[in-house]
């Protein structure tokens, strides 16, 4: 069989004496989403640095195509950054203040000193080029995550890790953002590892499900299973909790 | 009882708010919703008589129980009978003071003793969840969810008889969100304050308010029970929005999106704001505003 696009084994993390992630095993393919829900502090943001090794893994293994990336040395890890690419959260506190759009979307090109089409990448994902001489604060929340997109995009990944990137948006625009996900991954075959709280939000775009409870999976398997017939006690309990559902 | 009508706030020459008008009865909380910038915020800081420097109230009236807010002699009135919950607890709270005395200080300042405030802050400390023990921190040794609840206990220290939310749990952890959701149902239940619940999450409000307010660019543009603004939506944008949302069960997928943004009060084009977006638009949509009636202001609706 082959590889997976993203394979993660028995990961931990710990901060002091506690586990943040504790022994998570799941794989992600091409074209494939992976959503990890679960309540606040169960851990999925460390999980996120992690893979995308903006945090140091304390065991276990990360492999991308098959290449371990959870020992690499930083330098040995720049050449292969442009493979996995983060989004995060909150859109104004992620984007440099002091840059342009153009300068935000251009720096991840520039530091592996390549060219890029930044017009290009800013049209793909909605945006208005004549953007790209604003800054952030002149953009409205939902043209601050498509920017936060762009720069992720830039760079042409295989694999985004997405934390709660819509979850501060209003609803419109949190449609919007679904949306071109949605068409991005289709277009680009894009893997995505999409962590989430919210399990609305998730059943429109993830193929799997992960359940992360105090820093472990305590359920995984395609969506309408886990969203329609949860195994878990843990899992009920959040489906439950879901207003108006 | 709150009667606001035609309320207009008016920031560099441009209506941010545009004649807006609702009421709120005794024990009623009224949810109101719209994307960012439509002006809930400012709607309530002017009913409040908070508005920031530049923004002033240009028209209209907001009364209180037949008593007008909108003139500013009214001072003392409001600070007594109108509480407010922003959405960052920071913002209410002093750093260097121990919470207990912050909230007995609400109440000294309008006329209780000090062993008497003391007694009715821990009082309130207790009806907002928080152990009498804890009325001696400071608010930097509270987690967020604990800071929001010290507001809650601080704006109904007066039983006032108009309560304001505004995103209360925005601002905190998911998992903190329904417990303050809790406290401040409780909160209001037992001040019978007429409530105002401003936010963007449709999901929180649909379970704590009777009646809902949608705003869009500056004006209502529905009112109704939750049950027919969220179940059965009549206007064009109320009803965008609701299809929009995610839901569980709807399975893998685009969802229905509402084309481009909403317009800030400076570009908001002329007869309904709505119109460059709306899929029924008539032709004296782009020429008239829509008024609010039966509930929903639409030139569609109204005529069809
Ligand atoms: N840098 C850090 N130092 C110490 N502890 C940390 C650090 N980052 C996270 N933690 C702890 O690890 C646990 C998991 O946190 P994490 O941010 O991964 O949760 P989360 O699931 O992303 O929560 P949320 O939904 O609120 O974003 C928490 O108990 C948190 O306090
Ligand atoms: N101090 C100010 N001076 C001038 N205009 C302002 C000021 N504060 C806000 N505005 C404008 O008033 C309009 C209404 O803003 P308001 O804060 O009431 O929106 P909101 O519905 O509360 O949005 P959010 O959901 O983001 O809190 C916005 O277009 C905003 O740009
Ligand atoms: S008034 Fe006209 S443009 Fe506005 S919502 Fe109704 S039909 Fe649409
Ligand atoms: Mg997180
Ligand atoms: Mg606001």
């Amino acid at each position: 069989m082959a590889e997976p696009l993203l394979r993660v084994t028995d990961l931990r993390k710990s901060y002091g004496e506690s586990w943040a992630v504790d022994g998570v095993t799941f794989a992600v393919d091409r074209g494939e989403t992976l959503a990890i829900v679960g309540e606040s502090g169960c851990g999925k943001s460390t999980l996120a640095r992690c893979v995308a090794r903006l945090a140091q893994p304390t065991s276990g293994s990360v492999r991308l195509d098959g290449l371990e990336l959870a020992t690499l040395s930083r330098r040995r890890l720049r050449p292969l950054r442009p493979r996995f690419q983060l989004v995060f959260q909150d859109p104004s506190t992620s984007l440099n203040p002091r840059w342009t759009v153009e300068e935000i979307v251009r720096e991840p090109l520039r530091l592996q000193g390549v060219r890029g089409d930044v017009p290009g990448l800013l049209s793909e994902v909605g945006l208005d080029p004549g953007l790209a001489g604003r800054h952030p604060h002149q953009l409205s929340g939902g043209q601050r995550q498509r920017v936060g997109i762009a720069r992720a995009l830039a760079l042409s990944p295989d694999l985004l890790v997405l934390d709660e990137p819509v979850t501060a948006l209003d609803v419109s625009v949190q449609a919007q953002i679904i949306n071109l996900l949605l068409r991005l991954q289709e277009e680009r075959g894009l893997g995505y590892l999409f962590i989430s709280h919210d399990l609305a939000v998730v059943s429109a775009v993830a193929h799997r499900i992960a359940v992360m409870h105090a820093g472990r999976l305590v359920e995984t398997g395609p969506a309408e299973q886990v969203l329609g017939r949860p195994s878990h006690d843990y899992t009920r309990a959040l489906v439950a909790a879901v207003p108006g559902a | 009882m709150l009667e606001v009508k035609d309320l207009v706030v008016t920031a560099g020459g441009v209506r941010i708010v545009d004649g807006v008008s609702f009421e709120v009865r005794p024990g009623e909380v009224l949810g109101m919703v719209g994307e960012s910038g439509s002006g809930k915020t400012m709607t309530m800081l002017a009913v409040a008589g908070l508005l920031p420097g530049p923004a002033r109230i240009t028209g209209g009236t907001a009364a209180l129980y037949g008593t007008e807010l909108t003139e500013a002699r009214l001072e003392r009135i409001r600070g007594r009978r109108i509480g407010f919950v922003f959405q960052d607890p920071a913002t209410s709270l002093n750093p260097l003071m121990r919470v207990g005395a912050q909230i007995a200080e609400v109440l000294r300042i309008h006329g209780l003793g000090r062993t008497a405030a003391r007694r009715r802050a821990v009082e309130l400390l207790e009806q907002v969840g928080i152990g009498p023990e804890r009325a001696r921190v400071y608010p930097h040794e509270l987690s967020g969810g604990m800071r929001q609840r010290i507001v809650i206990a601080m704006a109904i220290a007066l039983r006032p008889a108009l309560l304001i939310a505004d995103e209360p749990t925005t601002a905190l952890d998911v998992t903190v969100q329904e417990q303050i959701m809790r406290v401040l149902r409780a909160a209001q239940r037992e001040t019978g304050a007429a409530t105002v619940l401003v936010s963007h999450d449709l999901g929180l409000v649909s379970e704590a308010a009777h009646r809902i307010a949608v705003m869009y660019s500056g004006r209502l543009v529905e009112t109704g029970t939750a049950d027919e603004v969220l179940g059965a939506p009549r206007h064009p944008y109320s009803a965008a929005l609701m299809r929009s949302r995610p839901r569980i069960g709807a399975g893998r997928g685009p969802l229905p999106v509402i084309p481009g943004h909403p317009p800030a009060p400076k570009s908001r084009p002329p007869g309904c704001a709505f119109h460059p977006r709306c899929p029924v638009a008539l032709a004296r949509c782009a020429q008239e505003v829509p008024p609010l009636a039966g509930g929903v202001a639409c030139w569609a609706v109204q005529d069809g």
